[in-house]
């Protein structure tokens, strides 16, 4: 194994003592923000369900495909579970008009939609009482450090820490299929910050942004359609 | 001497597959969900068309062999069994001596698949565009109108699988294509007079 360079010794010498400070504060930690805003009261009966659609990729927008199976999971585990109608298969039943570049943008394409023919007799048949419109992404905001690693017959290791941020900002917006009107909307803004600090084996600390914002948009999300009242 | 060279050539056979990406689209897109427009319509399918096949190999770059001729027709006989009063499909081009018993024949085409790949983007997407022209002709095979339109789609890089997001990317533009035809057909340029002429006559019977 070739000897770290000047360079690479003078890192590891400055990190090394802040490591077990790092590790204590920071390592894999992710803070949070959850806000929703309600304007109509809501409430679900047992026999009514809801369904997680992305907004359109014809706008830009680039939700997660597992994030939504995450979503999915979430809003039908735990003590308030609600029954979640199958994505592809809501979206299947209704094409073409749910689509990314047909679906209706705003809550006052509701009725229109509603209006085809065919329409709200598909949504009646599947149950679906909330269209929960999830918009956002989880994305790197920014990284530095340096790690160099190397190998040989007798050996190898990693020298170094690398470290990055990732930021997941989410809405979701609910529309009442059954009132044909906008429930409101729920958000998560969530910041992760993840490192890798190597001594011999690299030791990841990964803050798990992408999960931890659908697990608080969901929570969030749950309350919002059990509870009834506007608070 | 032998044994290295042997684990070598392996090596570099296992990597040049794993290289190499060759999908069949499957046909999934589902049939629309709405009212029939009052036409008799013959669908056309070229060899051509029917087995369209992209095929992509750059020098350095990985293979692509996407199949999609297959899920191609049956897109269109999907789309065709909801859109009109009656579909069938047709063997050939109708001509004046020889008309066809339909009000029109639908003959798709693809001008073009094209996609960009995660490291293309910078981002962790795949996406896929597809165009296509519908040459759309009378009973007598004059041509209606040619109506070009593109399908795009696009998929999220999945590790260790690019065939799959390539699939599901390909998927989506013609699920994308699809929605557009099925909504907009009726109000291109000759098939709205057609369907007006259609309306005027029924009005015209029933008087």
């Amino acid at each position: 194994m070739p000897a770290p360079t000047q360079a690479t010794r003078q890192t590891v010498n400055r990190l090394l003592p802040m490591l077990p400070l790092v590790f204590g504060i920071c390592a894999g930690c992710v803070t949070s923000r959850v806000e929703g805003l309600k304007n109509a009261a809501t409430g679900i009966a047992t026999n009514e369900s809801v369904v997680v659609i992305p907004a359109s990729y014809h706008k830009g927008n680039r939700t997660e495909a597992d994030f939504l199976e995450c979503m999915d999971e979430e809003l039908d585990g735990g003590a308030k579970a609600l029954k979640v109608y199958p994505r592809e298969k809501f979206l299947d039943e209704l094409f073409p008009w749910l689509e990314p570049r047909t679906m209706p943008q705003e809550i006052k394409d509701l009725p229109e939609l509603l209006a085809r023919p065919g329409v709200s007799e598909r949504i009646s048949a599947s149950g679906v009482r909330y269209l929960v419109w999830v918009n956002g992404s989880t994305k790197k905001t920014s990284d530095g450090g340096g790690m160099s690693c190397a190998a040989s017959a007798a050996g190898g290791g990693c020298f170094g820490l690398v470290w990055w941020e990732d930021d997941g900002t989410y809405t979701a917006r609910v529309w009442d299929l059954k009132a044909s009107s906008s429930a409101g909307k729920v958000s998560a803004d969530v910041h992760g910050s993840s490192m890798m600090p190597a001594l011999i084996l690299p030791l990841p600390f990964i803050a798990r942004t992408e999960t931890a914002a659908c697990k608080e948009l969901a929570g969030e999300l749950r309350e919002f359609i059990v509870q009834e009242d506007l608070s | 001497m032998c044994t290295g060279r042997i684990v070598a050539a392996t090596l570099f056979l296992l990597l040049a597959a794993g290289c190499s990406q060759s999908l069949t689209i499957p046909d999934r897109i589902p049939e629309p969900l709405v009212q029939a427009l009052p036409l008799r319509a013959g669908l056309y399918f070229t060899p051509a068309f029917s087995s369209y096949h992209y095929t992509e190999h750059e020098k350095g770059q990985a293979a692509w062999d996407v199949e999609l001729g297959a899920a191609n027709v049956g897109l269109f006989n999907r789309l065709g069994t909801r859109m009109f009063r009656d579909t069938a499909q047709v063997a050939r081009l109708p001509t004046a001596g020889n008309p066809a018993a339909v009000d029109i024949i639908i003959e798709p085409v693809i001008d073009a698949f094209e996609f960009s790949l995660p490291k293309n983007s910078a981002s962790d997407q795949y996406a896929v565009w597809i165009r296509y022209t519908l040459r759309v002709y009378g009973p007598d095979g004059e041509l209606v109108t040619a109506w070009s339109l593109s399908g795009y789609g696009e998929a999220g890089e999945r590790t260790l699988k690019p065939a799959r997001s390539m699939e599901q990317a390909t998927v989506l533009a013609m699920r994308d294509a699809a929605a557009a035809i099925s909504l907009e057909f009726a109000v291109q340029p000759g098939i709205d007079k057609l369907l007006q002429e259609q309306s005027d006559a029924s009005t015209d019977a029933s008087n």
